[in-house]
């Protein structure tokens, strides 16, 4: 049983000795990523530095908010760090990580991270989890056990291998262009707007979400919450629980659910959610006319 | 509580503690408090259930036992095998029994005053039902004898590594070995820990990373095509044998490091070349059992019809299987399949052996490839009513995969992942099939060898498994 013994930890120590050896060589690489949606995560919780404006969101914002376009008619920086399907839970402690930094003047974030189920993405933030007491804070609050399991180099990197070495790179500060589609959908082809899904809110999601506005309101950017134009029609229940959020933390609304100079030209859509990259320049000239009307340039 | 939880794997050396640290005469009773601890942890309630069954299971064995007249042995037998039942029928058929009244209800616009209720289906209730049945059928049968220690009876039908989805044990194999002198040793415990390496590959690398596609696709079947949609059922039998392989393999090590020795379940399923060779091969504890106590007996008593008969017996044994795994009609579509293709292979059988004896086919490499190829498409089919919600999804899958052409889904990352695993998986039981004693890894001679098989193995997992906690296929049934 001793030489059992012996041996079964000898294979433990080599396992955990390879993990870490393996996940600290991974770590340089997902610090020197082209795959542009790591690149995002990466500028938010590392490389951030001094931007005017800040898109925060899923991928109803990754491919819409142009921050070139932006930074070009508005003359300040701006960033897009959106990342598809992260929710509430990843974009809160990105905000609180960046304002350690710098506040910038405006800070938008989509009003679908009140709705977002699920925390599957937190996975993303795991590569910070041991260097950003904010990621920690959350990931510990949300999934006590994984302390645990992230003291593994190789958990930390788990099916991200293949993301770190994609090679998809991009100059486009974080905006991810969506192309137009050759075929409309049905839902495009339809002339009425199909019912909205019923979104419903949870106390968690809305809980962060309330944290997120008060925190960025607090730091003294403009803060805006966005309603973004989706293929159906809204739903009014979830559309007055967000402009009584807005409004009770001192953030901004704007609604582009029923703008129908948007939701009538259907081929500016990529999907029922997304934009195609043409919608996103329409939506970026109607963007910079409110930040002009507000005085933020 | 599941093997891939973080919860098992503190779980688990401390059974393995107690165990050790208990007289051994007394091991049996730590393995017994450790199985209903593990059971009620997932649901204190179906503690309850586990502890009748055994409670009539231990008092019938024991009257058919003493009894010795065959009439009363028999009511007995019969007896407990329907109390045995009851609680398998109301929970897993009450629903779709309750649905179906309500649908013939409807058809007559009669409206029922009653509210629909659905019960929650106790984990793993179908497999130790199917236990505590064979126990007392072989208890009938004199094939062995009633257990007197109602302990070691509550232990063989609750024990942990097998309640949540089999194997199918038998009583001859286990109880013996409960009432033996369990001791824990080192040859046992390295064979353990490599099953349980080699499962969770199975299960973390292999068959949760498949979900993620076969979910997407058939999740949404609206929005794909047909060749995607045949690509996917191609997949899902891999999935299926990874999931329920990888489990039967975690639960065969476990048992195997507390000194006990569990039925295989799978045997290289995927390298068969015919139906019925395949069923001697796939989930192999609940296809002998369906063998030994529903085919066996009715083949005999179907043997006058001849070879009609053994196709009756093959169809009713198929279909008892499909409304095992769920109450719908995809599920009975599913058996009708499986009886209809073994019916077919047992009525050609002489003349395909006869055809492949006089060209030598067997050897011929072409022959067989296609052999396992039309096996392997052939329960791909099949499996379309076991992986679709409704049987009208069902209909959806076929007439998309006739009719519908298009570009293939291709989820580039969670397939890439993928086929590493199935690589690997289909390369290991490739070399078991026809190289038995080559190519050895994790039973090679060389220590540094096994131990790099090893440490490859479990970075695989570590690195690419899918460790935030997928459920097993199984547990629903």
């Amino acid at each position: 049983m001793k030489i059992f013994i012996g041996k079964l930890l000898v294979f433990l120590v080599l396992l955990f000795a390879a993990d870490y050896l393996l996940g600290s060589i991974i770590s340089d690489f997902h610090l020197e990523t082209k795959n542009i949606n790591l690149q995002n995560t990466n500028y938010g919780f590392v490389n951030y530095n001094n931007d005017d404006i800040l898109f925060f969101g899923a991928s109803e914002v990754s491919h819409s908010f142009i921050s070139n376009k932006v930074t070009k008619e508005t003359g300040l920086s701006s960033y897009n760090l959106a990342s598809d399907g992260c929710g509430i839970y990843y974009q809160y402690p990105l905000l609180e990580t960046v304002l350690e930094k710098h506040t910038p003047k405006v800070i938008l974030i989509s009003a679908y991270q009140l709705t977002q189920e699920g925390s599957e993405y937190l996975t993303r933030m795991y590569p910070y989890y041991n260097n950003n007491e904010h990621v920690k804070e959350v990931v510990d609050e949300l999934h006590p056990r994984e302390a645990v399991k992230l003291a593994l180099q190789g958990y930390v990197y788990n099916s991200q291998i293949i993301r770190i070495f994609d090679g998809r790179s991009g100059n486009s500060n974080g905006y991810v262009p969506l192309p137009s589609i050759s075929e409309l959908t049905e839902i495009q082809k339809s002339i009425n707007l199909p019912e909205g899904e019923v979104y419903e809110i949870s106390d968690d999601t809305k809980f962060y979400f309330v944290k997120f506005l008060e925190r960025a309101v607090s730091s003294g950017a403009t803060v805006y919450v966005y309603v973004p134009p989706i293929l159906e029609k809204v739903n009014q229940p979830y559309l007055n629980a967000v402009k009584s959020i807005a409004n009770d933390t001192g953030a901004k609304l704007i609604d582009f659910s029923t703008d129908y100079s948007l939701l009538n030209r259907k081929e500016l859509f990529n999907d029922k959610i997304h934009l195609n990259h043409e919608g996103a320049e329409v939506l970026m000239d109607k963007f910079i006319e409110v930040l002009k009307k507000d005085g933020v340039y | 509580m599941v093997f891939t939880s973080l919860n098992f794997l503190l779980f688990f050396p401390a059974v393995i503690l107690l165990f050790y640290i208990t007289p051994i005469k007394y091991r049996w009773a730590t393995l017994l408090i450790a199985s209903y601890f593990f059971y009620l942890n997932i649901e204190p309630v179906f503690g309850l259930l586990t502890a009748i069954i055994t409670l009539s299971t231990y008092f019938f064995t024991r009257l058919i036992d003493k009894v010795n007249d065959d009439k009363t042995k028999s009511k007995y037998m019969y007896l407990n095998i329907a109390i045995v039942l009851l609680p398998l029928f109301f929970f897993k058929y009450f629903t779709a029994i309750n649905d179906g009244i309500f649908n013939i209800l409807d058809l007559y616009e009669i409206r029922w005053v009653l509210p629909k209720i659905t019960f929650l289906l106790p984990v793993g209730i179908s497999f130790y039902t199917f236990m505590a049945i064979g126990y007392t059928i072989d208890v009938y049968n004199e094939e062995v004898e009633a257990e007197k220690n109602i302990g070691i009876v509550a232990l063989f039908i609750s024990f942990f590594p097998l309640i949540l989805s089999g194997p199918i044990e038998r009583a001859k194999n286990m109880i013996p070995q409960f009432k033996s002198d369990l001791k824990l040793n080192p040859a046992n415990f390295s064979i353990g820990l490599k099953l349980m390496l080699w499962g969770y590959f199975m299960k973390l690398v292999v068959a949760d990373r498949l979900a993620i596609y076969v979910d997407a696709v058939y999740g949404n079947l609206a929005h794909h095509n047909g060749d995607t949609i045949l690509f996917t059922s191609l997949l899902y039998p891999i999935q299926v044998y990874a999931d329920l392989g990888g489990y039967s393999l975690i639960a065969i090590g476990v048992s195997k490091i507390l000194g006990l020795d569990v039925m295989h379940n799978f045997n290289r399923p995927f390298f068969a070349t015919s139906m019925a060779e395949f069923w001697r091969r796939w989930h192999m504890s609940l296809i002998t059992w369906l063998t030994d106590y529903v085919y066996t007996p009715l083949a005999f008593s179907f043997r006058r019809y001849g070879v009609s008969g053994i196709v009756l017996a093959l169809m009713v044994t198929f279909v008892l299987s499909g409304v095992w795994h769920g109450a719908t009609l995809n599920f009975v579509v599913w058996g009708v399949l499986q009886g209809v293709f073994l019916s077919i292979e047992a009525l050609m059988n002489k003349r395909k052996t006869k055809m492949e004896n006089r060209y030598s086919l067997k050897s011929n490499f072409l022959y067989v490839a296609f052999s396992i190829g039309l096996t392997y498409f052939l329960f791909s089919i099949s499996q379309v009513f076991g992986r679709a919600v409704t049987f009208e999804d069902s209909i959806i899958v076929f007439e998309k995969v006739i009719l519908e052409r298009g570009s293939l889904f291709l989820d580039k990352t969670t397939l890439a992942y993928a086929s590493i695993g199935i690589f690997m998986l289909l390369l290991s039981d490739f070399r078991d099939e026809y190289f038995p004693k080559k190519m050895l890894l994790f039973n090679n001679k060389h220590f540094v060898i096994r131990l790099g098989s090893y440490l490859c193995v479990a970075l695989l997992i570590l690195w690419i498994g899918i460790l935030n906690g997928g459920q097993f296929i199984y547990f629903k049934f």
